[in-house]
């Protein structure tokens, strides 16, 4: 017969205090990019696959869904886009003319039916520094300020071989090396190194992808680390490397919430400001 | 009451049984880093790895993998048997309907079995970390603690910590690691409450031990990995990195608390409420 269930709340209650503090208190986990209008003279760089494939199998940007990726970048204000995915160059002028006369872009050769484009007002936007042959990076530079010149890379690397990925991150850091001043490297690695992943169902090209994000994290400073997946599904896939010492990363992560139906990237933001130092060069 | 529970638990060779798969399980581990050693190396049979640095296995890196493979798959698994021994076991051999004739109260009994199974937990945990530790010291030898992105996922940039460092977070992680398997204790005493035969009561136990741990191991589970207390188990890695995030760790040990607590709430609550016989 029960005489009592005083065990049985105490040991309730205490589950009921345990799990308050573990689920309730904030988790210190990062909710991304909030928008906001940085000061002047920050760097706003935005990386964003815009390809669908959650519901269409992959394909690049839907004519359809150019108008939200254009609200977006509206929104965003940003100093330097790179598109991941693009169909065409009809499709890059309608983008460029809905962002604004002022805006200007350069696109990739074809990788796979899908191209890399880089977007920036005409005023920033200088030359374009070359391409990997197979159309999964685009170099370009940017004149920022008087005294501050950019070089950047925009790259797509290959989604299923990590060999591949290999080499054409190692391409794209050739568009770069040797450059005096200011580096930025953005966009869709297709590289996933996550902490809490362990019995990742694609861990076949765990130790290559290693190599290149060490390759990289050696020569740049990885300005979205710790923010969280970018990508479908959980995956942190888009980064935004900044060479040291130039500028200090004031906010960065994805944004989200920004995805058009069947989109399975959030757009990439890195609001960097760069220091006296980079200024003065 | 606590000595006679404690001779029990003695004389049923559980213990016993429990240090000698550790130790099987430990002898496995370095035939299989040593036959591995050999053949990346080509016959020049090192503890080491090759692709970030050239010498950073060693015996606490040993010691950290074969407690990590062993903390999730085999100290769940005796503890749990633990569990099953102490109310199914001995509901089926009448010993617990002999106890309770005594005058003694399903509350006070239970809460000695929790104690004693709690001790378990912790000799458990601190047993195979000691062992890890021994065996990796005298087979490779100790040095500093080197942690690189993709092997184990523990880190997403390299790590290192000096070796007196590493010792210290070695010796934190055994409280912590306890917490986790009091989760699984408390699992164990739910179902052993239910099932009164203790080969069904660790079998069941330990079934649903594996697949809430398989479904916590598929990462874009994103939305279900959460409420699955498999999912944390291995949160005392965190404290093999340079900067511990102590908030993180602590909001994850009280959710491993708080599973434990709600398992145990219902297994006393059940326990109260039976009849014996």
């Amino acid at each position: 017969m029960r005489r009592g269930i005083g065990g049985e709340l105490i040991l309730l209650g205490l589950a009921l205090g345990f799990l308050w503090y573990g689920y309730g208190t904030s988790s210190g986990e990062s909710a991304g990019f909030e928008l906001y209008a940085p000061d002047e003279g920050v760097v706003r760089v935005v990386s964003w696959n815009v390809g669908v494939s959650v519901t269409d199998g992959g394909v690049a940007l839907p004519p359809e869904a150019e108008a939200h990726v254009v609200s977006a970048l509206g929104a965003l204000a940003p100093t330097v886009v790179v598109l991941q995915e693009l169909r065409d160059l009809d499709q890059l002028e309608r983008l460029l003319d809905a962002l604004g006369d002022e805006w200007r872009g350069v696109l990739g050769a074809s990788y796979e039916g899908r191209r890399v484009a880089v977007l920036a007002p005409a005023r920033a936007l200088r030359a374009l520094r070359g391409s990997a042959g197979d159309g999964s990076s685009l170099g370009f530079r940017l004149r920022l300020a008087d005294e501050l010149r950019l070089t950047g890379v925009a790259i797509h690397a290959d989604a299923l071989s990590s060999r591949l990925r290999n080499q054409q991150v190692g391409q794209a850091v050739e568009l770069v090396e040797n450059v005096d001043g200011p580096v930025l490297l953005a966009g869709d690695l297709n590289i996933d190194l996550d902490l809490d992943k362990r019995r990742d169902l694609f861990s076949d090209d765990q130790y290559l992808d290693v190599e290149t994000y060490n390759y990289l994290a050696e020569r740049f400073v990885d300005a979205t680390l710790g923010t969280g997946s970018t990508a479908e599904p959980d995956r942190r896939l888009d980064y935004v490397f900044v060479s040291g010492g130039w500028c200090e990363v004031v906010a960065a992560g994805p944004w989200r919430r920004q995805r058009a139906p069947g989109m399975d990237h959030d757009p990439v933001v890195a609001d960097l400001r760069p220091t006296a130092a980079a200024t003065s060069r | 009451m606590i000595t006679f529970e404690l001779l029990k638990t003695w004389r049923s060779r559980r213990p016993h049984l429990a240090a000698g798969s550790i130790v099987f399980f430990l002898v496995l581990m370095l035939v299989g880093f040593y036959t591995y050693a050999q053949t990346e190396t080509g016959g020049d049979a090192e503890f080491r790895y090759t692709f970030e640095n050239q010498s950073y296995f060693n015996g606490l890196t040993f010691a950290l993998y074969s407690f990590y493979f062993g903390f999730l798959l085999i100290l769940p698994i005796f503890l749990i048997m633990e569990c099953a021994a102490h109310i199914a076991g001995e509901t089926a051999s009448g010993t617990l309907f002999l106890l309770l004739t005594r005058p003694l109260s399903r509350a006070k009994l239970f809460a000695v079995k929790l104690g004693l199974t709690a001790m378990s937990a912790a000799g458990l945990a601190a047993g195979l970390l000691a062992l890890s530790l021994l065996v990796g010291l005298v087979a490779v030898g100790w040095g500093a603690l080197d942690l690189y992105p993709g092997v184990l996922q523990m880190t997403d940039r390299h790590q290192h910590l000096a070796r007196d460092v590493a010792l210290v977070r070695f010796a934190l992680a055994v409280p912590f690691a306890t917490v986790a398997l009091m989760s699984v204790a408390g699992l164990g005493f739910l179902v052993s409450t239910w099932v009164r035969n203790p080969v069904s009561a660790a079998g069941t136990a330990t079934a649903l031990y594996l697949v809430m741990y398989v479904i916590a191991e598929i990462h874009f589970f994103k939305d279900l990995r959460p409420w699955l207390f498999t999912s944390y188990m291995p949160y005392w890695r965190s404290l093999f990195q340079e900067t511990v995030d102590w908030p993180g760790l602590f909001r994850d040990a009280s959710k491993l608390a708080g599973f434990s607590s709600l398992f145990l709430s219902l297994a006393l609550f059940r326990l109260r409420g039976r009849e014996e016989r």
